[in-house]
């Protein structure tokens, strides 16, 4: 498995050399899996994202005749990689509890679109490190620059509307929808990276798009994004299917199975009560 | 070991959810009730979302009350016209009751509605279980024999028109009556996700006065057809009844309930009583807590997807 993965990255980096002459700025990188599929066992899992910087063959060359230069050199040359995974977007309505009487109950209620239900974030170092802010909240790197809209007929004053927003960020992260993972893109000598995206047991089933950027001196070099699925499959694509295309249907059926198995058990133990 | 539940769409460990089928099948076997006011809760308290565990509880219950009703039925302790009656009662009130879930839905405030029922519910009947069986113990010591059903006594409901005879109950009363408890109880059957038994067999004891023998037989007739119709309402409109945990607990509930009728053998029917009651309240303490303490983070979050899944 491992050694098929290597040969595929190998394959990818030796494959524009053939082709067309490489920029000295580009990446390649691929997934370790297209789809996830929740099974009834599913606890979660990780996917391997993997890739490489392509370099100009002439420079690399040239830092091979001159090793003694590239220990120094090497992270400015190189730059960093932002690994940026989305999940499908979703509305989601942020309440908030107030005290009547006795009672906590939700009161104040504030909806947001354009919300992405899953969100991870790794990175080579820390972001203000690599990018100014203006890049950080134009491309929406890290969970706390993401850009939710509020809903329009909203009456609450800008402060408040930054209080639902937090909490919805809060929420997500608390429920493990919401990663980053600072210092999570890790080279292998100078070329090569990879990180591990976390799938967390409750992640929304849907489309996904995994984002890569490679940044230096403060600016977006290259970048390249890969879709992949979250996807329930066998008997728990079926039923959710079911359950939900013929509603009629899979209540009659469940009626109809807890009938059964009720009187199955009234025969094998001749219950008394 | 963790299985995933494709409705409520968690993975929840399979050990976890058969235990408390099991437990809760064991009380059911035990004191002869279906168990679903303390299965929901339960439910609830493990983090499956409440309209999925009120929804499924539901399906759960067709199967435990099956499984009650055949004794009942060898014995002929079920007054069929009777049942029939409370289930049109039922039924309507179980249609009412998904009108009520919906919009309780729509305005946000499922988790307070549901914890706020069950505390009522809980709180008066585990009140009332106690006192009654903590007087009944009194009595025993002090050698007084309880008293017997007052047969010749009459309420109100008895004067009402549209009177029909009930063989088999022995009566000759309103249908009026049983229609009206059976549309209350089936509003909870639809909201709550219980059977309703512990409500309706002491209503038919104390309100339409049925021979104590046949009530339970004909309580478990009507709540098979009132929770079956109940899971097809919930399976329309909430889309919530998980067949995956359905089947978990009712293995769990029909492996409990075995062990529990054979321990309800052993203790007295007052000790029962008093230990269901106290149970009871228990569940009602630990749900009021949640709604009176000052909570963990006072926002909360709802997703609503917009593409539908593939």
């Amino acid at each position: 498995m491992r050694g098929v993965r290597w040969l595929v990255v190998l394959l990818v980096l030796w494959g524009p050399c053939v082709g067309e002459r490489a920029q000295a700025e580009t990446l390649v990188a691929d997934l370790s899996s297209e789809l996830v599929a929740i099974t009834s066992n599913f606890t979660g899992t990780e996917l391997i994202l993997f890739g490489a910087l392509e370099r100009d063959p002439l420079e690399v060359l040239g830092a091979i005749a001159r090793p003694g230069q590239q220990g120094a050199t090497g992270r400015q040359e190189r730059g960093d990689v932002v690994v940026v995974v989305r999940g499908p977007i979703e509305d989601v309505a942020v309440r908030r509890k107030g005290r009547i009487g006795l009672l906590w109950l939700n009161r104040d209620k504030l909806s947001f679109s354009n919300v992405p239900s899953f969100y991870f974030m790794a990175t080579t170092r820390p972001l203000e490190q690599i990018a100014p802010q203006s890049l950080v909240q134009r491309q929406q790197l890290g969970m706390h620059n993401l850009d939710f809209e509020a809903g329009a007929d909203t009456l609450f004053s800008p402060e408040t509307v930054t209080l639902f927003r937090e909490a919805l960020v809060r929420n997500k992260e608390n429920a493990g929808l919401y990663q980053e993972n600072i210092g999570g893109v890790r080279f292998s000598g100078n070329t090569l990276f990879r990180t591990t995206l976390p799938i967390p047991a409750n992640v929304p089933v849907g489309n996904y798009n995994a984002e890569v950027y490679l940044i230096r001196n403060g600016f977006i070099v290259s970048a390249q994004s890969w879709p992949f699925f979250v996807a329930k499959t066998g008997l728990e694509r079926w039923l959710y299917r079911i359950a939900h295309g013929y509603p009629l249907l899979y209540g009659v059926g469940a009626t109809v199975l807890a009938l059964m198995a009720g009187g199955a058990a009234s025969l094998v133990l001749r219950r008394r009560i | 070991m963790q299985i995933y539940l494709p409705i409520a769409e968690m993975s929840v460990n399979i050990l976890i959810i058969l235990g408390m089928g099991a437990a809760v099948g064991f009380l059911s076997g035990m004191f002869g009730i279906a168990g679903g006011f303390l299965l929901t809760p339960l439910l609830i308290f493990a983090g499956i979302p409440p309209a999925v565990a009120v929804a499924t509880q539901v399906n759960q219950t067709v199967a435990s009350s099956v499984t009650g009703v055949v004794a009942h039925w060898r014995r002929k302790a079920v007054d069929f016209q009777m049942g029939s009656i409370l289930v049109a009662g039922g039924s309507v009130g179980a249609l009412v009751g998904i009108l009520i879930f919906k919009s309780v839905q729509k305005s946000g405030q499922t988790d307070l509605f549901i914890s706020l029922s069950y505390v009522v519910l809980l709180g008066g009947v585990g009140l009332m279980m106690l006192r009654e069986s903590v007087r009944v113990i009194q009595r025993a010591r002090k050698g007084a024999r309880p008293k017997d059903r007052q047969s010749g006594q009459h309420l109100w409901i008895h004067g009402l028109p549209l009177k029909m005879r009930f063989r088999r109950s022995k009566l000759y009363i309103s249908v009026l009556g049983p229609l009206a408890i059976s549309f209350v109880v089936g509003i909870l059957v639809t909201t709550l996700g219980v059977g309703g038994g512990f409500i309706m067999v002491p209503a038919m004891i104390y309100i339409l006065r049925m021979p104590t023998n046949i009530v339970i037989g004909t309580s478990l007739f009507q709540i098979i057809f009132v929770t079956a119709i109940a899971t097809v309402l919930h399976a329309v409109s909430t889309k919530s009844v998980d067949a995956v945990l359905a089947a978990l607990l009712i293995v769990g509930g029909v492996v409990g309930a075995h062990w529990g009728a054979q321990m309800g053998q052993r203790l007295r029917a007052e000790e029962l009583r008093a230990l269901l009651g106290i149970l009871v309240l228990l569940v009602a303490i630990r749900l009021s807590f949640d709604l009176v303490t000052l909570p963990n983070d006072l926002y909360s979050i709802q997703s609503v997807l917009h593409e539908d899944q593939p």
